[in-house]
């Protein structure tokens, strides 16, 4: 059950009924009841690796807060090995095991392993680290392990982010799972917002971006670099679209049930550099990354100074492209970005000295533009197929740039569908649709006060309708699932 | 909460209004019939099938090909959609599969799903498929149709949404195309989607019959001006319809298809199906040399492959070619029933596989008695 579908539109208001019907001791069960179901949805039998993840943990924890000294750090590596080599088994296993065997093929060794070819479950990236950051708090004190293993497993299971995040701390979760709130008008409308909202990213930006993306990547060895121009950049908007679209459904449909998620995107595209990019992006697994992963190592390696400072950059952006997916495509995206900051660290007086002499306004939109681009160019290869293709997409986009470039602009429709696979008409609305998402974007970056008469019922539902019309004017209605869900 | 209840209701009231006048009219049409049911009703009564605003056909085709395990199969884009069974000696034999070949590898994918495989395949090779400047993935491959189930819920979604038939209803009640009383008035057979309602759909042999367009003032003027229409497409530099050679590609799939099905003892028939004659002289005096080049040479290169597998091809792109005419094709690229009788007679004439089929007298003096332009035979 995706969240774009009808059973989704059913599910949803049947669970938020009966959780504020039930009586507040058992909503837990509701909803770990709800979750199990949601889960199901996908592949029933997989949601026996989530009860073993579960299970790994919540009893780690225990041990972990029951110890001291080295039996309690053992415990820690045992919960982490386990939860870990569970993602490692489903999702990585396939990718070492295959560059083992490249390797072996080229020095003529005999090697025989064969793959798994598994289907990895859904979102075990997002419940292992979700899992992880708990019992990595019990063992540093600053949560108390959770005796309810009904409450825990909710933690781990929570529908609305349990495929694609946000990834939540135990601070943050488990005291509202274990205190419900009872029903807030005001939540509720904010949460049926949020859905609204995600819902027009979803059907009306990200799925008709998807449809011109897709087509140009599939025809790049015969498409003009203005074409491959228009994929990468609408690539980037895509990804965002979709992503942030499934963060406000989840958001917005636990805000229904009085439940707070943490915010996953602040504005990614209006961050003036890489490193500020990261902090609005994805913000549930940079800051993971950031918590468990960067802090600690930059910690360890304190006294290496700047060098040790960039081998905990790239080493934490390699581990978040290979957070994303058992591809060398990922790993170098992730180094890539690794490679910005650490560029970015190291020009930055540089930089700032040369855009000095331009007005503040002129300076920013510079940098946020510069931003884009390199944030664009590195999600070439979240989307290329292979190493080769990202690179082979990239040469086309510098190099062939011939007279008929943006020809698609100018041809009819016809030939606009055969240059990007989409009509000039269908371009120009989703354009629209672009711009209106970055119009409310920037209101919301700069903070600008909405006019009282922009606030009255009249104004706010004309816009509401407005939206639904997009959708079910400009909705593709096959289903295109949202990308995040295959990490 | 109840302030919230009522908040959304009212809401939701708007919105439910719009939507109530297409989910009647849906469902009193039958837009909403579920595969199976237009399926059941296929096979038990005599039934025009066209929904207007979801286009889940080639399932359909597929599955009633499954059904009625035909001896003879007409397989093809819609340009084969006026082959019709009683054609045939023996009708109950013969299904008309049109519409479930939109690229090539849908040929082969047919053939393969079928559990039981007919002995003739009467294909038509509409030209496109050997059109270079077309993408591969548009004309010769694609993910294979015919093993995807198509659910209530996926044609409640694509009937009322997928091509926008919630609006469209509306603007197609405001232009007259159907009529609230027509819904509602009994019918003499199984009317199923708004098309049908307009006397255009699939009837149960599977041939398509294309609406009242003996009886319709301006269907003559319609089809003038669609011929129209190509003529000047053709003569329209920015087409780009045709490329310079025959796709290879397109051949590599063709033999594989033909190697395969004389592998499984299926005789294939081949044709190339009629444009209007107006359209096919346009396309051989383009002054674009490329144009006239590879509609001189198909016919022969096709020809000639189907030979190797011991096939027989026929080419049939100008109505004139069997003494038919633009007065017998009902759409630039669609021929009448008429004009695929005059086929199924040439066919009759010239293969050895299809002339113990046909009653070829009966049918001649059938032609001949007809009266309308177009048909041959009455709706059921």
């Amino acid at each position: 059950m995706t969240f774009i579908s009808l059973s989704f539109m059913i599910f949803l208001p049947l669970v938020v009924a009966a959780y504020f019907i039930c009586p507040t001791r058992w909503r837990w069960a509701l909803l770990l009841a709800a979750s199990c179901y949601f889960y199901m949805a996908f592949v029933p039998a997989y949601i026996l690796v989530l009860f073993a993840l579960i299970a790994i943990d919540y009893i780690g924890a225990l041990l972990i807060e029951r110890s001291e000294g080295r039996s309690r750090t053992m415990y820690l590596v045992l919960c982490i090995v386990g939860s870990v080599g569970l993602l490692f088994f489903f999702k990585y296993f396939d990718f070492f095991n295959g560059n083992v065997a490249a390797l072996a093929h080229l020095l003529d060794w005999n090697y025989s392993i064969p793959a798994l070819k598994l289907l990895w479950p859904l979102g075990l990236s997002f419940h292992t680290f979700q899992s992880l950051s708990y019992v990595i708090e019990v063992y540093r004190g600053t949560y108390k392990a959770e005796r309810h293993l009904g409450v825990y497993a909710l933690y781990v299971m929570f529908f609305p982010q349990l495929v694609a995040g946000p990834i939540e701390r135990p601070a943050q979760l488990i005291p509202q799972l274990k205190n419900p709130r009872s029903f807030d008008y005001s939540n509720a409308v904010e949460g049926l917002q949020m859905i609204l909202w995600g819902f027009f990213k979803k059907v009306v930006i990200a799925d008709n971006l998807g449809v011109m993306v897709d087509f140009i990547y599939a025809h790049s060895a015969t498409a003009d670099g203005s074409v491959i121009a228009l994929a990468v950049a609408a690539f980037a908007v895509q990804l965002y679209a979709d992503f942030s679209a499934y963060s406000d459904i989840a958001i917005g449909s636990a805000k229904m049930l009085g439940i707070d998620l943490v915010q996953n995107f602040r504005q990614p595209f209006f961050s003036r550099s890489v490193a500020e990019f990261w902090r609005r992006w994805h913000i549930s697994l940079s800051s993971w990354f950031r918590d468990y992963v960067y802090t600690p190592l930059l910690w360890q390696w304190r006294a290496g100074g700047r060098i040790a400072e960039f081998a905990v950059i790239m080493i934490t952006f390699v581990l978040v492209g290979f957070w994303h997916g058992p591809a060398w495509t990922f790993i170098v995206m992730g180094a890539i970005f690794g490679t910005y900051i650490a560029l970015g660290s190291l020009t930055k007086r540089i930089r700032d000295a040369l855009l000095r002499p331009f007005p503040q306004l002129l300076r920013s939109w510079w940098q946020v533009l510069i931003t884009y681009c390199l944030v664009a160019v590195a999600f070439v290869f979240f989307r290329a197929p292979s190493l080769g293709a990202a690179l082979d997409l990239l040469h086309t986009l510098v190099t062939r740039w011939g007279s008929g470039a943006f020809a698609f602009l100018r041809c009819s429709d016809y030939c606009s569908v055969y240059a990007i696979g989409i009509g000039r008409k269908e371009l120009l609305a989703v354009g629209v649709a672009v711009l209106a998402l970055f119009i409310y974007e920037y209101i919301q970056q700069v903070g600008i006060t909405v006019p009282a008469w922009l606030d009255r019922r009249l104004v706010r539902w004309s816009a509401y309708y407005a939206l639904i019309l997009c959708m079910l004017l400009m909705a593709h209605f096959i289903p295109r699932t949202f990308i995040y869900f295959q990490f | 909460m109840a302030r919230f209840i009522k908040t959304l209701a009212l809401f939701v009231l708007p919105l439910a209004v719009v939507f109530s006048f297409p989910v009647v009219v849906f469902i009193k049409s039958g837009e909403l019939y579920s595969l199976p049911e237009v399926e059941h009703l296929a096979n038990t009564t005599p039934v025009l099938f066209g929904a207007a605003y979801s286009n889940f056909l080639q399932e359909y085709k597929f599955e009633m090909t499954q059904m009625r395990r035909p001896q003879v199969l007409a397989l093809g884009s819609s340009r084969v959609g006026a082959f019709n069974s009683r054609f045939f000696k023996h009708p109950e034999t013969f299904y008309n599969a049109t519409g479930d070949v939109l690229a090539f590898s849908d040929f082969q994918n047919y053939v393969d799903g079928l559990s039981q495989k007919p002995s003739i395949i009467i294909v038509g090779m509409d030209q496109y498929f050997f059109n270079p400047a077309r993408p591969i993935d548009d004309i010769l491959e694609r993910p294979n149709p015919f093993t995807t189930h198509v659910s209530a819920q996926d044609i409640v979604i694509e009937g009322m949404f997928g091509q926008g038939g919630w609006w469209r209803v509306y603007s197609d009640y405001a232009q007259g195309k159907f009529t609230l009383g027509e819904l509602f008035a009994p019918r003499h057979m199984s009317t199923i989607g708004l098309r049908a309602y307009a006397g255009d759909g699939h009837v149960n042999d599977g041939s398509h019959y294309p609406g009242n367009i003996d009886t319709d003032p301006q269907a003559e003027q319609h089809i003038t001006d669609t011929i129209a229409a190509l003529v000047a497409s053709i003569n329209d530099t920015d087409g780009a319809e045709y490329g310079p050679s025959i796709t290879p590609h397109a051949l590599v799939q063709l033999r594989a298809l033909l190697h395969d099905c004389q592998e499984k003892g299926i005789v294939v028939v081949g044709f190339l199906p009629p444009f209007a004659h107006a359209a096919y002289q346009a396309l051989l005096a383009h002054p674009n040399a490329p144009y006239a080049k590879t509609f001189k040479t198909l016919p022969g290169v096709l020809a000639s492959i189907y030979r190797e597998y011991g096939f027989g091809f026929y080419d049939y792109s100008d109505p004139a070619f069997v003494s038919g005419s633009d007065k017998e094709m009902v759409e630039s690229k669609h021929g009448s029933e008429k004009l695929y009788a005059r086929i199924v007679l040439d066919m009759a004439r010239r293969s050895g596989v299809i002339a113990p089929l046909v009653d070829a007298p009966m049918l001649q003096k059938q032609l001949k008695a007809a009266t309308s332009s177009y048909m041959l035979y009455s709706l059921q």
